[in-house]
């Protein structure tokens, strides 16, 4: 059974979205990731498709049902579900170059958090990241768990082209550029691990769950660096 | 396999199809036809499976130089065409033959004009559908040049139907059902919603069209983590604009989703160009 108090709104003919209490966590983020995938499983008659963020989830369904009915088969299933499904998560390494020449902004981030540059790349190399999930465009990951001693608004005015692989934070979140495209971001670093395939399925390696974290490399060790990001076991890191 | 090539692309032409399905959980947008209906009605008129891909033409039509002989059906906004420039009289089927000039003239009533051919043009899908994505290979339009591939198969017999105009809806009342975050709204913010001509801005595009006027009783200070949205959804954003997301949208966005456009609107949103009044219902 569902821990938290859920609601079912209309997003159109063919979507639906479930909402959970707006508070973002781990927690949290496991539940709707378990239920996503029980109703996945129990549901497929109908459910075409789903995709999750922080504290929601995208229904695709067919007309096999109607919205009332399907409304009320998913809040069954949330009384219903075993929370405890256990979801394979994976660690990820993403080696970074944090250096003025892809960094733009690393300068100014430091300025402003009035951090040592050694301690900026320090704490954001530091923390497993959760991705929480991927939206917004194709292969971008929506990351959790930045420190707050980084928290730095987005630049006022944004640029038109941020290149692929580039690494920025913005506000409470951190990221990376799948490919290029205008973004508002502070960049601090880039990297030469490829986020989206198009021509493969799935079109990514990553999934909402999994946890990643950067690993600070010289310009030098850019030039040679992989394209594939590194699996980790958590255990190795801790 | 035969062929047609782009003298000239015209505004914005490109192929779509009825959209994808699967994908939205990497990040890719749906895509396929802004006006889904009359993508299918192309295809009905050649008795394909209503998911096939099409031309899409926006607003001015492109000149195809026809390397072997077809034949096309068109759907959606009525166009001029010329056949070594020669004026069609606006037909449902055109057949050509190799050689033949095809010219696609501007579209005055309506926006979009579907152009099918049997068994559907070829091309590659990403994820299920050939509606290009940005950023990931194929350009977003066709330029100068680009081919389009076809099945050499035998015509229909062509009659003399005329385009029904009747078909691009006339009306610019657009049909909503409140958005998840419609409650949030004052209700004489919920009324000014339902209660105002505003008008699709001339940057209008297959990912969104925003509308004007930005509305000073519509501004807000609510902050909504990133969610999920969909074609249809309409955000307001903190200026008080509201922006009505197309085919082509992201698939999560951090505005307030105050509306959902019903399909039947997306498709006559996607028949108006910017400068068009509009009321939702």
């Amino acid at each position: 059974m569902g821990k938290y108090k859920i609601s079912i709104a209309s997003l159109g003919a063919e979507f639906l979205l479930l909402s959970w209490p707006a508070n973002i966590s781990v927690e949290l983020s496991e539940e709707l990731l378990a239920f996503e995938k029980f109703i996945t499983h129990n549901l497929s008659k109908f459910i075409l498709a789903t995709n999750p963020a922080y504290v929601s989830l995208c229904i695709r369904y067919n007309n096999k049902i109607s919205f009332a009915e399907l409304k009320k088969l998913l809040l069954d299933a949330y009384l219903n579900f075993d929370v405890n499904i256990v979801e394979t998560k994976k660690y990820w390494e993403i080696p970074v170059c944090y250096h003025r020449k892809l960094g733009p902004d690393l300068l100014e981030c430091a300025h402003r958090t009035s951090l040592t540059l050694e301690t900026l790349i320090e704490l954001h190399t530091k923390p497993f990241y959760r991705i929480y999930f991927i939206g917004f465009l194709p292969g971008f990951l929506y990351l959790g768990g930045l420190d707050k001693q980084l928290f730095i608004p987005r630049k006022e005015t944004p640029r038109t082209k941020v290149p692929k692989g580039a690494v920025g934070i913005a506000g409470q979140q951190t990221g990376i550029y799948p490919q290029a495209s205008p973004g508002g971001w502070q960049l601090i670093g880039q990297t030469k691990v490829e986020l989206f395939h198009p021509n493969q399925i799935p079109p990514t390696p990553f999934q909402p769950g999994d946890y990643l974290k950067f690993k600070a490399i010289t310009l030098e060790e850019f030039k040679t660096a992989t394209h594939l990001p590194i699996l980790k076991t958590k255990e190795a890191d801790a | 396999m035969h062929k047609l090539e782009f003298i000239q692309p015209g505004l914005f032409t490109s192929l779509q199809d009825q959209g994808r399905i699967i994908g939205r959980n990497w990040g890719i947008p749906e895509g396929g036809a802004m006006d889904r209906l009359s993508a299918r009605r192309a295809n009905l008129i050649l008795n394909n499976p209503p998911d096939l891909p099409v031309l899409e033409i926006t607003g001015i039509g492109p000149t195809l130089f026809c390397h072997a002989e077809g034949q096309l059906a068109l759907a959606g906004a009525p166009i001029p065409i010329f056949k070594n420039k020669k004026k069609l009289a606006e037909p449902r089927l055109i057949n050509f033959q190799a050689g033949d000039l095809l010219k696609f003239g501007s579209i005055k009533d309506g926006f979009r004009t579907y152009i099918s051919i049997k068994n559907g043009f070829q091309n590659k899908t990403l994820f299920g559908s050939v509606s290009p994505v940005a950023g990931l290979g194929p350009a977003m339009r066709f330029e100068k040049g680009d081919l389009l591939f076809f099945e050499p198969t035998a015509p229909l017999p062509v009659t003399n139907a005329r385009l029904k105009t009747s078909l691009i809806l006339r009306d610019n009342t657009i049909k909503t059902i409140p958005g998840p975050e419609f409650d949030l709204l004052s209700p004489e913010q919920q009324t000014i919603l339902k209660n105002t001509n505003f008008i699709i801005s001339s940057i209008a595009t297959r990912m969104a069209y925003p509308l004007l006027p930005k509305i000073e009783i519509l501004k807000h200070s609510l902050s909504l983590l990133t969610s999920p949205v969909v074609p249809g959804v309409v955000q307001l954003t903190p200026a008080g604009q509201l922006i009505v997301l197309m085919r082509d949208a992201q698939t999560t966005g951090g505005y307030p989703r105050v509306l959902v456009v019903t399909e039947a609107g997306i498709n006559q949103l996607a028949q108006m160009r910017g400068g068009q009044e509009i009321i939702f219902t």
